[in-house]
């Protein structure tokens, strides 16, 4: 079994990557005031942050962006439900990735449905699971999560065409593997 | 650690990747291979290619999150609609495309599917009665409302005429229509708003985006009525949020989080008519941040559009009376806008037939200094609030509606209801003819004329109304004009003759004769409506709890808490077993119980009710209003009795900047503002806190409110004690004690207080031996020592600890001080936190050192201190003098 399927939600490096991400996002969306977040902002703050801190270091770029893809999508969830809760029309979008929350955006309800499917995925398929919540909530390229991943655009292009097909099975109530 | 499963998708997955690399025939070829090793998993894997051979560009696009976000919902059927593909998005949730699916007609809708996240229980049921609000607009230029209902997993849904048009910015340039003709669609606009207000629904949400033009030109205004669907639960979610609901178009008061009237929809309509003269918005065209739009609304007049045209010719045209129109459209002051949208209209119907117009253009120092003293002093509220108070008055009305429903014909309902809208129409329709403001009292006045012009056929429908308005006048303080509306109704209900109406009338004004100090007059309406209650067959449960409330109030009013109590518990328990929770009057009772059980000294048991009385409330979704205030309060008032003081003055401190921040600093309710005060005065030892007993005073005398001025005489007398100007204290308690005389006021609290105050004042007056006196005088009177209760025990056994020490009885102040603490302990939630434990540490401590016991005393001090910080607070002089002891 490799690194990228454990991604373990209850670890310290989870904990301190999502705080990490959370607090820089209230900031960014205070600056703001309270419309526009950037995840490259995000992620590369959060990246060097925590590897400044001991103990909750990451070896490498790619055990990060492992934790990263699940932390993005915890935390997109988490800010949806809060800020529609919070008021109508106003919420943040966070940019530069073809994901926005909110004005133009999913619901919360929506998102939660979201889960449930990347959840049922991540059951039989971590790793297609993580290359989902990198596309969906991270935005990166094919390119780019070949890049990370060590893998060529192939693959990944052929891995996402598999998840494509069980996300579809998700959707429609179907079981992934005896629909 | 891999499951069964993921073994089972690994083998699949495997052989998936090879025939993803191979196509056509050498696919083919590949899978019959595979069949004759392995029928079963060639099943699989063929059916998953197959599947993915169907999948075209699903989740190709830019944004596969939303995408994948929103398929699931293509083709779901939602009532006799199925949904066909998104339209646009809101932070209220999602607009489909939906055509009719069961063949009985054809066409298509836009379906808005509200934001589940959004929607809490209650809000659903405020969601259908807004329906039928929304479903009485019908007007052309409106997208009306076809249906609404709930779709199965529990999301509300709007069925809304599907409009196929385009933004009328966008349309008014691409069409290159003239100045009138862009007036004369604007005037389309303005017409569908009005029409809108005069059925008491706001927009708040009016910006190009909303409002389209279809291929023949029709004005079709979107979203309506959708900003004003989630009422009250939505602009409190607003004002949370802080920020308005779309920048570029909210007028200053949605910034600043203030109440929001039709002269909101006036601003936004001139931002809106600004953009269709001139082709920009005017802090346009460049992208601005939300505080640089915010500094610009707030702080800066808006550019005259001829400041902006185009060319010479173009702002010729617009300079002069266009200028002057949304001028007067865009002021920052509400109540110097248009009054009304009908007022707005003519003003522009004047401008195309060259007649002079009403708007005038005034220089910057007048619109300055205007503006300046609005937010300095809060002069224009009432005129603000009016409209509010004609939707709660809406809302009040479907209300009862509600609990009605269950014994009324639906033919006798819908009379009701019809009435119901045209009486609001009516008083909406009087108080808009002329653009001055108006005032809530003027409101009300035209209500009950309006009744008794237009419901004289209708005498049940007059009584209800009568007492509505009967109680938004309690609301207000408005004591003599609540009193004659409901005598109003009572001659009206004795006519009538009807047991039920007399019962309901005489029970709602025994509260009103027990705040006017008439107590005979109330135990006689008590009696006639409960005799007149017996006399129903079988009175509607709304009936019996007004019936009760009145009853526990008048036992309450008469000093016997304990008796109603009883009264009140036995209507609570009456209440649960019809599941008829959500009535008000639900909450009514739990805050009375919150309040008995604490006068009775029941700290912990009224903390509990409160907590009840809060959870029912935002369970109701009623969370942000005035009950939930009152709640507060209580609540603000059990923290007090149980000695937690500090976090006492900050949840009243809230309560207060809640109703400033909603209806400015007039709308503060008198028993707040002196409490507010008092504790301002013990919590942070300022004496900024009498400014607020005297506005209670002031209120309170207004209104001839006698047991409120009672009650803020009492306070001012405990601040000034604290402030050391003691030479005032006797004077306010003769004044207090004289209006308990005067109202017939039974509550022994209220004079053990005033007993305690005495005594405070003797011992700051160095006067011992008449303090200890006074102490025991009062003791027997609380009942002490058999009872233990009274929440002012502990602080008059700590005052006779002091005089005891002061006197060089050593070892009495030190018995004292011990009874006083372990009362004190009784009250609190927890001593380590409780204010009236510190100061009866204290005295401990004293009488410890005094007896040479200085190991102890520091123990006490330690102790004291403790309490003290978080009681009082750290920086107290009490908590400082308690840590300096140690």
């Amino acid at each position: 079994m490799s690194e990228l399927e454990a991604v373990d939600t209850h670890s310290a490096q989870f904990a301190a990557l999502y705080e990490e991400l959370h607090r820089i996002a209230d900031r960014e969306l205070r600056r703001s005031g309270g419309m526009v977040v950037s995840a490259t902002t995000l992620l590369h703050e959060a990246y060097f942050r925590v590897q400044q801190q001991s103990g909750t270091a990451f070896s490498d770029r790619r055990q990060f962006l492992a934790y990263a893809a699940r932390v993005m999508r915890n935390l997109i969830i988490d800010f949806a439900r809060r800020n529609l809760a919070q008021k109508r029309g106003g919420g943040f979008e966070i940019t530069q990735l073809p994901m926005a929350v909110s004005e133009q955006a999913a619901d919360a309800a929506e998102l939660e449905r979201v889960g449930v499917a990347i959840d049922a995925l991540e059951a039989i398929d971590p790793e297609l699971a993580q290359l989902v919540n990198l596309r969906f909530f991270c935005g990166l390229t094919f390119v780019e999560i070949a890049a990370v991943r060590g893998v060529s655009k192939r693959t990944v292009q052929r891995d996402w065409d598999k998840a494509r097909v069980l996300l579809q099975r998700a959707l429609q109530g179907r079981d992934l593997l005896n629909p | 650690m891999s499951t069964e499963k993921q073994k089972q998708w690994r083998e699949i997955s495997k052989q998936l990747d090879q025939a993803l690399d191979l196509e056509g025939e050498a696919r083919e070829a590949w899978l019959t291979g595979l069949e004759k090793r392995d029928p079963g998993l060639a099943a699989s894997v063929r059916a998953l290619l197959a599947e993915e051979a169907n999948l075209a560009e699903f989740l190709m696009t830019e944004n596969p999150l939303l995408e994948f976000a929103r398929a699931g919902l293509t083709g779901q059927r939602l009532g006799a609609y199925t949904l066909e593909k998104v339209l646009g998005h809101g932070g209220m949730g999602t607009v489909w495309l939906a055509h009719r699916s069961d063949g009985r007609f054809e066409g298509s809708a836009a379906v808005k599917l509200l934001n589940a996240a959004l929607l809490g229980k209650p809000t659903e049921q405020r969601f259908e009665q807004e329906g039928s609000v929304l479903a009485k607009l019908r007007h052309l230029n409106i997208a009306h409302l076809i249906d609404a209902g709930v779709a199965p997993g529990g999301q509300p849904y709007l069925v809304l005429e599907y409009v196929d048009g385009e933004r009328i910015d966008a349309y008014v340039e691409r069409h290159g229509v003239a100045l009138e003709g862009r007036i004369a669609l604007f005037l389309d606009v303005l017409a569908a708003v009005a029409h809108a207000h005069s059925h008491l629904v706001i927009h708040r949400d009016l910006k190009p985006s909303n409002i389209l033009v279809t291929r023949d030109g029709v004005v079709k205004l979107l979203d309506f009525g959708v900003a004003a669907l989630l009422g009250q639960g939505q602009s409190a979610l607003t004002r949370e949020g802080g920020s308005a609901l779309t920048p570029e178009y909210a007028a200053p008061e949605q910034l600043l989080s203030e109440p929001v009237t039709t002269a909101t929809d006036v601003y936004a309509l001139g931002l809106v008519l600004f953009v269709l003269l001139v082709g920009r918005h005017p802090h346009g065209p460049e992208e601005k941040s939300v505080p640089e739009l915010a500094r610009l609304t707030l702080e800066q007049d808006p550019p005259r559009p001829s400041e902006l045209a185009g060319d010479l010719g173009h702002e010729r045209a617009l300079r002069g009376d266009l200028d002057n129109i949304v001028a007067k459209a865009l002021k920052r002051e509400p109540t110097e806008r248009y009054g009304t949208v009908e007022l707005f209209a003519q003003d522009l119907r004047r401008y195309l037939s060259h007649e002079p117009i009403s708007a005038r253009p005034d220089t910057l120092a007048y619109r300055t200094a205007k503006f300046v003293r609005r937010h300095r002093g809060g002069v224009a509220i009432a005129a603000i609030t009016v409209l509010a108070f004609v939707a709660a008055m809406v809302v009040i009305s479907v209300e009862l509606f509600e609990v009605r429903r269950q014994r009324d014909a639906a033919l006798f309902q819908t009379r009701r209801a019809e009435f119901q809208a045209r009486f609001a129409y009516q008083i909406m329709s009087e108080i808009g003819s002329d653009d001055k403001p108006i005032t809530v009292k003027e409101l009300m006045q035209k209500g009950v004329e309006v009744l008794e012009r237009n419901y004289g056929s209708d005498p049940v429908f007059e009584i209800e109304a009568l007492t509505n308005i009967s109680g938004r006048y309690m609301d207000l303080g408005e004591t003599e004009n609540e009193y004659a509306v409901l005598l109003k109704a009572e001659k009206l209900a004795r006519a009538l003759g009807d047991p039920a109406q007399i019962a309901s009338v005489q029970c709602n004004t025994v509260e009103t004769e027990l705040n006017a100090g008439r107590a005979q007059l109330a135990q006689m309406r008590l009696r006639d409506g409960l005799a007149n209650l017996a006399k129903v067959a079988r009175p509607s449960p709304e009936l019996q709890m007004n019936c009760h409330i009145a009853q526990a109030r008048f036992l309450w009013g008469q000093g016997d808490k304990a008796g109603a109590v009883e009264v009140a518990r036995k209507e609570v328990a009456s209440i649960e077993a019809a599941h008829l929770e959500r009535n008000v009057q639900y909450n009514t009772l739990l805050s009375m119980l919150d309040i008995l059980s604490g006068d009775l000294g029941h700290t912990r048991e009224a903390l509990q009710w409160n907590q009840r009385d809060f959870a029912a409330l935002e369970r109701d979704g009623r969370g942000a209003t005035m009950s939930m205030g009152a709640v507060r309060h209580n609540r603000s008032i059990d923290l007090f009795e149980c000695g937690e003081l500090r976090k006492a003055y900050e949840t009243e401190k809230r309560v207060a900047d809640e109703i400033v921040a909603r209806e400015g600093p007039d709308a503060v309710p008198p028993p707040i503002e002196h409490r507010l005060g008092y504790m301002q005065v013990r919590v942070d030892e300022s004496a900024d806190g009498l400014a607020w007993i005297e506005r209670a005073l002031r209120d309170a005398r207004t209104h001839k409110s006698a047991s409120v001025e009672m009650a803020a005489l009492i306070s001012r007398a405990r601040a000034e004690l604290i402030l050391g100007m003691t030479g005032r204290v006797g004077a306010d308690l003769d004044q207090a004690e004289k209006l308990i005389a005067d109202t017939q006021n039974k509550d022994p609290l209220v004079r053990n207080n005033i007993a305690v105050i005495r005594a405070r004042s003797l011992l700051a007056e160095g006067r011992f031996a008449a303090t200890e006196e006074a102490i025991n005088t009062l003791l027997p009177q609380m009942g002490y020592p058999a009872q233990r209760t009274n929440v002012r025990l502990a602080d008059a056994l700590t005052v006779r600890s002091q005089a005891e020490l002061a006197l060089g009885r050593n070892n009495d102040a030190l018995q004292s001080a011990r009874e006083a603490l372990s009362v004190a302990e009784e009250h609190a939630l927890d001593s380590s936190r409780s204010a009236d434990v510190g100061a009866a540490l204290m005295a401990v401590a004293r009488a410890q050192r005094a007896l040479g016991d200085v190991e102890g005393a520091r123990n006490s001090a330690r102790r004291a201190t403790q309490s003290l910080t978080v009681g009082l607070g750290p920086a107290h002089s009490e908590t400082r003098a308690a840590a300096a002891f140690q």
